[in-house]
This record gives structure tokens, sequence and C-alpha cells, in this order.
């Protein structure tokens, strides 16, 4: 049966400029502050009509931009029409969509609405396709005429508890991760309030934070420990409120996510448009032999900020190899064959030794050139070089599980980036790219880098670095899979 | 195979506004650029130049040269100005169909596809509304034809 239907009055709000923010604000505190006189609403009028005259245009454009919007649906496609000036209609089949995300945040849970976000393999770059906010009726009937469309079969359904997500949580909140909330956060409120005032608040905040901690530490180091902290801080509350209640379901062609504590979000992904899985690690969750299952999917985990590809938040070692073989019992377990070579192992300290000079540098630099900001600079530089060590630990570890493997037609991929540790088992059609590249140091050693390209609707590459250079034309030759780029050793 | 065009209506109708343009931006050229007479004649020039040159030679040497055929494996659209290009989609390729059309210009040819695909998008200009339906429906069987 189809259903018709428009977008959520709530959209409203995206349509208006934050002119309306500007304009409304202050009419809404002149109008409070009037006395209740007759006279004194007229001369507020002869005011302010102008204003009240735009606010009415502003109003009215987003009216008419929200009333051209309209989707339909039914068993089998979805169809979304939109434009003012020009008459523009997407239809989506079900069968096309990789992946199906329906989010409701807090406010739109008050309000009854849902954003829906429809991805397709037809690449728009690590965006869905098409994005619709719904009623939350609409919505969850929708979200079941996918269902409808997908087998029925229930194979699968996992949900780790409570305390694995905190330690998820915990393993991956970066200070990073936090910062881009706060900057995701601050362009999608500036495209609605005036900058300056964003602006004011931010200073004040950290101004007042800085001052409290001020007392007992130097101000500059203050800041530091306030932006390091507060940005982990908030990675950690969304990440946690954002898996709280997470459930995988999976059937024979579908995996269903569930989670959400604030923001609640509904995932549908197709199996067969999986590229890869990726097991990830960080250094800590390396050492206690637990993971968190990834997949790329085109879709999936671009609908937001903060967003993960996750499907399974952590699980130990034990329990990981049952919950693959449930989950895609026609990849095989990875396993690596093709090692770094122990020659290349310096090279995997370049970049942890460039980001430890960089700060020594500077810290020399201001030790003789400005003598009296040596105060400042030594802490500054101590709490800098800490990443360096990080890395450099990682980077160690990563010496002894670099690698590829391949077996049953698909690949695997052993590598670390920065400082998360990967495992990725990908299907060979899924491969569009091996290029194996030498540096002028590798080159006298005899060994190479290999950089595997993945089918995904963004570019994504994969690193593995320090493998021998002949071991590694042998390994892609006998598994027939085609190299853009490669130099015969010399 | 099917074999469609673009719809001449749409060339007439673009060659016919810039003429008219080009009317008009001389009428004011005339009047407010008096003054200064190389200025003014060099604009009108301009226009003029402008007008014909895309009014009545490139775009409809584009609506001549450009042909679409589809068939059940694959889209091909032959088009190009000085370069002539071929583009060819597989069909299996095709993920979803975005149809654009301009409010009261539909009946002359003002409607387009942009056919989404992996990889890539093809746009079908200035087709004509029963050739836009035409196609649009074709594509939607084989989408789902895929599935199938």
């Amino acid at each position: 049966m189809e259903r018709v239907g428009r977008q959520h009055p709530v959209r409203l709000l995206s349509y208006t400029t934050r002119y309306f923010w500007l304009l409304i604000i202050p009419l809404i505190r002149s109008l409070y502050s009037l006395s209740l006189e007759i006279d004194a609403f007229r001369a507020w009028i002869k005011g302010a009509w102008l204003d009240l005259l735009v606010l009415a245009a502003i109003i009215c454009f987003a009216w008419i931009r929200w009333l051209s919007v309209w989707f339909s649906f039914d068993g089998e496609k979805i169809v979304l029409r939109r434009g003012v000036y020009l008459n523009v209609e997407d239809t989506v089949y079900y069968s096309q969509i990789t992946t199906l995300s329906i989010k409701q945040n807090l406010i739109y849970r008050l309000l009854g609405a849902s954003k829906v976000y429809i991805a397709t393999n037809a690449g728009n770059f690590n965006s869905a396709d098409v994005t619709v906010t719904m009623k939350r009726a609409d919505a969850d009937r929708f979200y079941e005429a996918v269902k409808g469309s997908r087998q029925k079969s229930l194979n699968y359904s996992i949900s780790p508890n409570k305390l694995r997500l905190l330690l998820f949580s915990l393993l991956f909140s970066s200070t990073l991760s936090g910062v881009l909330i706060i900057i995701a956060l601050l362009l999608e409120t500036g495209e609605v309030f005036d900058r300056e005032i964003e602006a004011r608040i931010i200073l004040d905040t950290l101004t007042e934070a800085v001052n409290r901690v001020a007392q007992y530490l130097p101000p500059i180091i203050s800041l530091i420990i306030i932006v390091l902290a507060g940005g982990w801080a908030l990675s950690f509350i969304s990440n946690l409120t954002g898996f709280w209640g997470f459930i995988l379901t999976k059937c024979s062609d579908c995996l269903y996510v569930k989670s959400g504590i604030l923001t609640k979000s509904r995932h549908v992904i197709l199996r067969s448009k999986i590229n890869y899985f990726d097991l990830k690690q960080s250094f800590a969750s390396k050492v206690c032999n637990l993971s968190s299952l990834h997949v790329n999917c085109s879709g999936y985990g671009s609908t937001g900020r903060n967003e993960m590809t996750v499907i399974l938040p952590i699980t130990t070692r034990k329990e990981i190899n049952g919950t693959l073989k449930e989950v895609f019992p026609e990849y095989p377990r990875p396993k690596v064959e093709l090692k770094s070579d122990p020659r290349s192992y310096g090279g995997f300290y370049f970049w942890p030794v460039v980001f430890a000079i960089l700060p020594v540098a500077g810290f020399i630099a201001i030790y003789y050139l400005l003598p009296s900001w040596y105060v400042v600079a030594y802490p500054a530089v101590a709490i800098t070089v800490i990443p360096a060590i990080w890395l450099a630990m990682c980077k160690t570890l990563s010496m002894f599980i670099t690698g590829l493997g391949f077996k049953d037609g698909y690949l695997t991929m052993r590598y670390s980036r920065l400082f998360t540790f990967h495992t990725i088992v990908a299907p060979k059609d899924r491969i569009t790219k091996a290029v194996i590249r030498q540096s002028p140091f590798q080159r006298m050693g005899g060994s190479c880098s290999v950089i595997i390209y993945t089918s995904s609707d963004v570019k994504t590459k994969h690193y593995i670095y320090g493998l021998r250079l002949d071991k590694a034309l042998a390994f892609f030759e006998k598994n027939g899979i085609d190299l853009y780029y490669s130099e015969k050793p010399a | 195979m099917r074999k469609y065009t673009l719809k001449p209506a749409a060339l007439y109708f673009i060659a016919g506004a810039m003429l008219v343009l080009s009317a008009a931006a001389t009428l004011l050229l005339r009047i407010y650029l008096v003054s200064f007479e190389i200025l003014m004649y060099s604009l009108i020039g301009l226009f003029w130049g402008l007008s014909v040159l895309f009014g009545l030679i490139l775009l409809p040497m584009f609506f001549r040269r450009s042909v679409i055929y589809i068939s059940s494996e694959e889209i091909t659209f032959h088009t190009g100005l000085i370069m002539l290009r071929r583009i060819h989609m597989k069909m299996s390729a095709v993920q979803y169909v975005t149809r654009i059309s301009v409010p009261l210009l539909t009946l002359l040819g003002f409607n387009f596809i942009i056919i989404r695909a992996l990889g890539g998008s093809i746009i079908l200009p200035f087709l004509s509304a029963a050739d836009s339906d035409a196609i649009t429906d074709i594509l939607h069987l084989e989408i789902n034809g895929h599935r199938e």
C-alpha cells in the first residue's frame, strides 16, 4: 500500500536562514518588554514593521520550500519529490539501498520526528543519497516496508553487556574526536545562530574554566589540560550514549543495528553490499585481546558527527571467532601469511621520530631565541612528546603484526594507522587497485609498501608497510591480483 | 536497443531567449552607454557574438550530435561539441534515477534525467516528456531486473 506524505514540520526550522533567529530574538525581547497599552503596541509596530515583513517573508519562503518536498513509498520503492524552481524526483528501489538509517535525537523524539538517510552504491561521497525528515509514524512504516522487502529468516542476534559498552567508550574515546564533535556542533549551530554570539559563549566558558584551574597551574598548561580533558570527556559521553542498548541482528541478507539512549538509531545494512569487515583495536585493547567489529558499507557510519561504522562495539578474542562465524559465515578467519620484513623495522619509527623531533626542535629554538618563554615551553614540549612516544609503542607492536593473507577469495590486511590497529578481510572483487611503492631506503633494503584500494563511497586506502618486494610480487601473482604499478628488484 | 534524441524545441527556445536577451541588452546599452560609443559597440558586439556562437552554432551542434541508446545491457550517450564523447554505462551498475523538470517548460523539452550508478552518473539533457517517462520506466524495470 502506497503512503504519501510531507516532511515533519520541524524541517521548517532548517529551511529558515540564520537571519530569522537574528531578527526574531530582538523582536520577541522588545515585545516582551512592552507595557500592556495599545499605544505602546502601535509604537512597536511602527518601529518594527520592516523586521516583521522580512520575518514573514523568511517564514513564507521556508513554508514554500517545505511544501515543495514530499515523498511516497510502497513495498518496493521510495520516491522523493522536491524543488521550488525545478522539480526534482528521486526514485530509489529498496533492492539498491545499501544502508537505511533512521535517527532520532532528543528534540526529534520530543517532536515525533525522525531523520531518514537512504544510501546506495551510487557514490555520494561519505553521505546518504537521499535524506528526508519524516514524522515518526511514517519513518516506522518506511522502516517496516524496507524490512519487508528483505528475507525474513532470523539467524543471530547479539547485544554486548553494559560493562563492555563502558569499556568500549573508554577505549575508543579520544580528544581528537571530542574536538571534532565541538567543531561539528559549532558548524551546525553556526548555520542557525550568529557566529559572534557563538564565539563569545565559547570564549567566556573557556576563560572561566581556565581561570579556575589557573589558581593551581600556569594558564597555558590549564588551557591544554582543559582542551584535552574536555574533548576526551565529550567523546566518551557521545560514544557511551550513542552505543547504549546496542543490538545487532543478522538475517540471511541483512544486518539490523539498533542503538542509542539520547539519539536513537536504527540501521538496515544489505550484507551483499558490505565491502569489508574491520577488526579495530587500540593499543590497550590489543594488549587485552579485545576488538570492535566494523564494516565498510556505503552510507553506514556517515549520517552524522562522530559516527562510527561499528556493528559490534567490543568483543573478546574468544568471542570474536564465534561472532564472525555467525555474522560473516562466508568470510575466512583472518590469517596473515606475508609479514613485514625485520630489515624494514627501522622504517616503522619514521613518523614517531618526526613527531618527537618537531616539538624538541621548537623547544630548543624557544630556549635560545625567547628565554623568557622557557617556563611555558618546557611543560608544553613534555605534553606534545607523549603522543610521539605512544605512537612509537604502537609502531613497535605493529612491526610484528603487519602483513597480508589470502584465502578462499578473501584478502586479509593487518596494519596500524596512527594509534589504531586494523585487521581487514575483503572479498577479492572489492579490491579496486593494488599498488607497490618503494622509497629510496626501501629500495636499498629490498622491501616495499603495499597500498590496497578497496571499493567504497570514499577513497579508501590500506597501507601495509615493510614487506619484502620479491615476496609481495609473488603473493599478488599467486593470488591473481593485478598490480597497478610494480617495480622489479634491481 | 532504443534510440532517443534531444528535443529540438528546447534548442529553439534557448536560441530565441538568447536573441531576445541580446536585443534587450542592445537596447539598454544604446540608452545608458550612448556617451561611451566604443564601449557600447564592443559590448553589443560581444552580446550578439555570444548569442550567435551559442544559439546558432554550438547548441545546434550539441543537439544534433547528442544521441541516447538504451538497451537491456547498457546506456550509451553520444555527445560532444568539438571533442566527440561516447559515454557507456552498464545497466547492472545503475543504482537509482533522478528526474528533473522545469515547471512550465516540460513541453519544450526541459526534462533531464540523472542516472546514478556505481562510480559515476550520466545526465541525459533536454528530453521530451514522453521520452523522459519512457527512459525512466525502462531504467526502473532494469533496476528491478537486477534484483530478480
